[in-house]
C-alpha cells in the first residue's frame, strides 16, 4: 500500500500505522480513508495529498 | 479511551493547513492514554488565553477555563493551589504569554509551579490578522510593522531556563510523534513544564518549508545539566535563517515547587467560630 | 467625664499607631467605647504621625477636634496640634525633646531619655514610657496599664514594664478617669472586622498585592492563615490577584481580594471576566484620595461610580459600604454569601477611615453572617455550566467531578460553556445576567440595606465612613440620618421610604461631586443640599457641625 504525503506540511500517511487520533485503524489504505478525513498535523483535506515517490 | 471521543460538537474554525490541528490531535491522544493509565480526565483542567491557540478548549470535551489574553498562568496557578490533585495544562500563544502575559510566565517558572504550558508558537498574531510578536524575526513585515520590525526576537526557551522552569522542550507541529512524547512527559513532570511548539500559521507566516529543512531532534543530551540545556537553547536565536533548530527534551529536573511548600491550610479542619471568638477576646 | 480625647504625636518610627491602640485599650478596660483616628503621611521615618483616641460611654464613630490630653513625643506635635487645646487640656511631653513655652495649659514634662538610658531601652520604647506618665495623669491605675502591656506586648515585656513604671512614677495626677459599669468590648480596625466577617461566612482564600489602605487586611489574613485554615497569596501584580481569585473560584474555593483605586484599575478586565464567566469573587476596595497616586494614606469616597461601572459590558454586581467595624463584619460576610449564591462580583467598598480606624465592636449589634451554600448541581443528566434557570443562577459543579465537564468561558458562550456568536444566545445570556440581578435584588430585600437613625424633617444622608459623624451630629440637632449601605443593586424603594416625611435631605460625602447624590438622581431621588469635604481628611464632629450651622440657616 502506498504512502501519501501532505503537500502543505509534509506529513506522511503510512497505511501500516493508520491514524489513531482520528479512529483510523492500522492497515487502512489512503483511498479508503473517509472523505472528511483531515491531515492530523495541519487539517487539510485528502485532496492536498499526493502519493509518495518511491 | 478513544481519542476521537474527546471532541465537541462545535465547528472547527482553524484554517486548513494550521499547525494547531496537530496540537489538538496530540492532546486527544495523550489525554486518552493518560486516562487509561490512571490519570482520569475529570482531574484534568485546561486553561487557554486568547488567540487562535485558545480555541482548543472549545474543541476538547474536557474541563476548561477559557481565560483572557495573557492570563492563563494566574488562573492555572490558583486552580493547582486550590486542589493539588488536579492536572492543570495551559495552552497559550507567543503573543499571549510572551507579550501580554510575560510577567506571569516568568513567575510560573520562578515558582516552578506544577503546571504545564504549551506554547503555540506561530510567531505572529493570527487571530488579529498578522501582526508581529516577541518571537517574530527581525524585519518581520506585519500589519503593525509594514516597514519591518526593528527589534530582535526573544528566545523563550532560554528565558524559561534562566527563570527557573524545571522542564523545557521544543516540538514542531509537523512531527506529531515527538509532540505526543513531549506532551506526555511534560504533563507528568512535577514542576513547571514549558513546551515551545513551533506551530505554523499557514495564513500569515508559513514556515513549513523553512522548518522542514532545519529542524532536528537532539539525542543523548544530559537533560539534568543546566549548562548543556543552555547551549542547546542558545543554538537557535529565533532569528537566524541558517542555524539548525533543535527539537526534543532539553531540560528535566526535580526542583522545589511552590505548590509543594505553600501552606495551603485546610479550612474544614478548623473550628471557625471558636477561633473567631478567641481572636475577638484577644482584641479586648 | 463622659467624652475624653487624647492625641499622641511623633514621627513615623515612634510607634504612634500602636501607642494609640494602647491608649484605646486602657480606656476600654475601664468600660469606655473607643474611636481612634490615625493620621500619617506616606513615609517610613520622619514626618508627623498622630493618633487621636476618643473615649465615650456611648458608641462613637467620629473624633472631635479638641483634645483633653496632648501627648507630645516631639516639638512638631505641639506646633501642629496646639489649636486643639482647650483651657482645661493637659500636655504630657518628653522634656528632652519638647518645649512648652507660650503654652498656657497645664502640663507635665517627663525625663523620657533619662529613663530609657537607665533601662538601656531602645528609642521605640519612648511611647511606652510616656503612656506610663499618661496613666498617672489621668488616674488610670498602674495594674490596668500593667495588664494591658502584659497582654499585648509581644517582646521585651519586662523592659517595657520598667520604662512604663518609671514614666508613671515621674508624672503627676491631674484628672481621674472613672471606671464605667460596662463590659469591655473587643476593639479592632475596620480591616480586621472585614477579615473576620469574611472568615465567618466561610472564606477559604485571600489574594492581594500590597496597597494602602488594604495592605493591613493582607497582613491580617497572612498572620491568621493557619488559625483559620486560609490560603493566602501575595502574587506579582493586581492582574495576577484577580485572575487567581477566579481560578480559585473555578475550583470551588471561596476567595476575596483587597486593593485600593490604582490596584482596582488593574483588576477591571478580570472583573469583566468574572461577570461574563459568572465566577464568584469578593473585592474589598479601600478608597483613598485620588486621582492616581493621590494621597496614599488619606481618605476619600471618590470611587463609588468607578466601582459601579468598572469592567466592560453589562453584568450585575453587589456593592456594600460599611460605616464602621460592626457593619464591616456583618456586610463582608453577606458579600461573600451573595457572591457565591448569585455568582456575581461583590464589593466591600471601604475607605481609609473605616479600614484603619479603631472601633469598639459588639458582636450582638453586628449580627452574624453565617455561611450560606451556593446552588449546587444535582448530578442529573448532562452538566451545563450556564444552564438557563428561573432565577438566572446556574447550578455549580467543581473539578474533579466524574459526572461533569465544567467549562467556563470569557467569550459569549452557550449553556455548555462553548464559545458562540449566535445572536439569540447572546441575547439569552444577557437576559440571564439581568435576571440574576433581579434575583439578587429580591434577596437583598430581607436585609437592612438602608438604615435610619433618629427622627426629623431634615435628614442627613450618608454612606460608608460618614455614618458615625452623621449620627452624632444629627442627635445634637434633632435630625434624621439615612445611611445607604447597599449601593448596587440600588435600594430605591427603601431609600424612598426612609425619606418619606423628610422635607430636606442633605447628603454628606467625602468627595467633590456628591457621588451618592448623583447615583440617587439616576434613580429618581433628588437630595436638597450637599455637604462635601475632600481634603483627604474625614469629617470631625466639629467640621460637620460647622457645615450644618451654615447649611441649616
Amino acid at each position: 500500500m502506498d504512502k501519501y504525503v501532505c503537500t502543505v506540511c509534509g506529513y506522511v500517511y503510512d497505511p501500516d500505522q493508520g491514524d489513531p487520533s482520528q479512529n483510523i485503524a492500522p492497515g487502512t489504505a489512503f483511498e479508503n480513508l473517509p472523505d472528511d478525513w483531515l491531515c492530523p498535523e495541519c487539517g487539510v483535506g485528502k485532496d492536498m495529498f499526493k502519493k509518495q515517490e518511491a | 479511551m478513544n481519542p476521537n471521543d474527546l471532541g465537541t460538537y462545535t465547528r472547527n474554525t482553524w484554517c486548513p493547513g494550521c499547525g494547531n490541528f496537530s496540537i489538538l490531535n496530540t492532546m486527544k491522544t495523550v489525554l486518552a492514554s493518560l486516562n487509561d493509565e490512571g490519570y482520569p480526565l475529570d482531574k484534568v483542567v485546561l486553561v487557554s488565553g486568547i488567540g487562535c491557540h485558545a480555541k482548543i478548549v472549545d474543541y476538547l470535551n474536557v474541563n476548561s477555563f477559557y481565560s483572557i489574553h495573557g492570563r492563563t498562568i494566574p488562573v492555572a496557578t490558583a486552580i493547582k493551589l486550590a486542589n493539588p490533585d488536579l492536572t492543570v495544562i495551559c495552552h497559550s500563544g507567543d503573543g499571549d504569554s510572551l507579550a501580554e502575559g510575560l510577567d506571569h510566565l516568568i513567575f510560573a517558572a520562578k515558582r516552578n509551579i506544577d503546571i504545564t504550558l504549551i506554547l503555540h508558537d506561530n510567531r505572529v498574531y493570527g487571530l488579529t490578522t498578522g501582526q508581529y510578536t516577541p518571537t517574530s524575526p527581525l524585519g518581520f513585515k506585519g500589519k503593525s510593522t509594514p516597514l519591518g520590525t526593528e527589534e530582535l526576537p526573544m528566545n523563550p526557551a532560554e528565558l524559561m531556563l534562566v527563570s527557573g522552569a524545571s522542564f523545557i522542550g521544543r516540538g514542531y507541529t509537523h512531527g506529531i510523534d515527538l509532540l505526543k512524547k513531549l506532551f506526555k512527559e511534560a504533563i507528568m513532570h512535577k514542576g513547571f513544564s514549558f513546551v515551545d511548539v513551533l506551530q505554523v500559521c499557514v495564513t500569515y507566516f508559513n514556515m513549513y518549508d523553512t522548518y522542514n529543512k532545519r529542524v532536528y531532534e537532539v539525542k543523548d543530551n544530559d537533560t539534568s545539566s543546566f549548562d548543556e540545556a543552555m547551549k542547546i537553547v542558545r543554538s537557535w536565536d529565533y532569528n537566524s535563517v541558517e542555524s539548525p533548530i533543535p527539537l526534543g527534551k532539553f531540560y528535566d529536573r526535580d526542583l522545589p515547587r511552590f505548590d509543594q511548600v505553600f501552606p495551603g491550610y485546610q479550612p474544614h479542619k478548623v473550628d471557625r467560630d471558636a477561633e473567631i471568638k478567641k481572636m475577638l477576646e484577644s482584641f479586648i | 467625664m463622659d467624652d475624653f480625647s487624647t492625641l499622641i504625636g511623633g514621627i513615623a518610627g515612634d510607634g504612634i499607631n500602636e501607642a494609640g491602640v494602647t491608649i484605646g485599650r486602657l480606656f476600654n478596660q475601664l468600660g469606655y467605647r473607643i474611636y481612634m483616628y490615625y493620621d500619617y503621611p506616606s513615609l517610613i521615618r520622619g514626618g508627623h504621625n498622630s493618633s487621636l483616641v476618643r473615649a465615650s460611654s456611648r458608641k462613637i464613630g467620629v473624633h472631635r477636634d479638641e483634645v483633653d490630653v496632648l501627648i507630645a513625643l516631639n516639638q512638631d506635635t505641639i506646633e501642629i496640634h496646639k489649636s486643639r487645646l482647650k483651657e482645661s487640656s493637659f500636655i504630657i511631653y518628653d522634656l528632652d525633646k519638647v518645649k512648652v513655652d507660650g503654652i498656657s495649659q497645664k502640663g507635665c514634662g517627663l525625663p523620657v531619655s533619662k529613663i530609657l538610658k537607665e533601662e538601656e531601652a531602645p528609642p521605640i520604647m519612648r511611647n511606652t514610657c510616656i503612656i506610663g506618665g499618661f496613666c498617672k495623669v489621668t488616674g488610670i491605675e498602674w495594674p490596668i496599664l500593667e495588664s494591658v502591656l502584659t497582654k499585648h506586648i509581644p517582646k521585651k515585656l519586662e523592659q517595657n514594664l520598667n520604662v512604663a513604671r518609671k514614666g508613671y512614677d515621674a508624672a503627676v495626677e491631674y484628672a481621674k478617669i472613672e471606671r464605667l459599669r460596662q463590659p469591655s468590648l473587643p476593639i479592632l480596625t475596620g480591616n480586621q472586622a472585614i477579615g473576620l466577617g469574611l472568615i465567618k461566612a466561610g472564606l477559604q482564600a485571600y489574594v492581594a498585592y500590597p496597597m494602602t489602605p488594604a495592605s493591613s487586611l493582607l497582613d491580617f489574613m497572612a498572620r491568621s492563615a493557619q488559625e483559620f485554615g486560609l490560603k493566602v497569596v501575595h502574587p506579582e501584580s493586581e492582574i495576577a490577584v484577580v485572575l487567581m481569585a477566579l481560578g480559585f473560584a473555578y475550583a470551588g474555593t471561596k476567595t476575596a481580594v483587597g486593593t485600593s483605586g490604582g490596584g482596582f484599575c488593574l483588576m477591571t478586565e478580570g472583573l469583566s471576566l468574572a461577570g461574563n464567566a459568572e465566577l464568584p469573587i469578593v473585592i474589598m476596595m479601600g478608597q483613598r484620595t485620588g486621582p492616581s497616586t493621590g494621597l496614599p494614606t488619606y481618605t476619600a469616597q471618590c470611587d463609588l461610580h468607578f466601582v459601579l461601572n468598572a469592567g466592560q459590558g453589562e453584568f450585575p454586581r453587589l456593592i456594600v459600604a460599611p460605616g464602621d467595624a460592626e457593619d464591616a463584619y456583618f456586610w463582608s460576610g453577606v458579600a461573600l454569601n451573595m457572591a457565591w449564591k448569585y455568582q456575581v462580583p461583590a464589593f466591600i467598598l471601604s475607605d481609609k477611615t473605616v479600614s484603619e480606624a479603631l472601633y469598639s465592636f459588639d458582636s450582638a449589634s453586628a449580627g452574624e453572617p453565617d455561611e450560606e451554600s451556593p446552588v449546587v448541581w444535582d448530578g442529573q443528566g448532562t452538566y451545563n455550566r450556564y444552564k438557563y434557570t428561573e432565577s438566572g443562577v446556574s447550578p455549580l459543579a467543581f473539578p474533579p467531578d466524574k459526572r461533569a465537564i465544567i467549562k467556563v468561558d470569557s467569550y459569549t458562550h452557550d449553556e455548555y460553556g462553548i464559545t458562540t456568536e449566535d445572536g439569540k444566545i447572546t441575547t439569552s445570556m444577557a437576559d440571564k445576567r439581568m435576571l440574576k440581578e433581579k434575583s439578587l435584588a429580591s434577596e437583598m430585600e430581607k436585609y437592612e440595606t438602608v438604615k435610619t437613625f433618629g427622627q426629623g424633617k431634615t435628614a442627613l444622608v450618608c454612606w460608608g465612613s460618614n455614618k458615625g459623624v452623621c449620627i452624632e451630629a444629627a442627635e445634637l440637632h434633632g435630625l434624621k440620618v439615612v445611611q445607604v449601605v447597599m449601593l448596587s443593586p440600588f435600594p430605591r424603594e427603601k431609600l424612598k421610604k426612609a425619606l418619606s416625611g423628610v422635607d430636606r435631605a442633605i447628603v454628606v460625602e467625602c468627595n467633590a461631586t456628591a457621588q451618592l447624590g448623583r447615583l440617587a438622581r439616576c434613580n429618581g431621588i433628588r437630595f436638597d443640599q450637599e455637604i462635601l469635604k475632600y481634603n483627604g481628611r474625614p469629617f470631625s464632629l466639629d467640621d460637620l457641625e460647622a457645615e450644618l450651622g451654615r447649611v441649616l440657616k
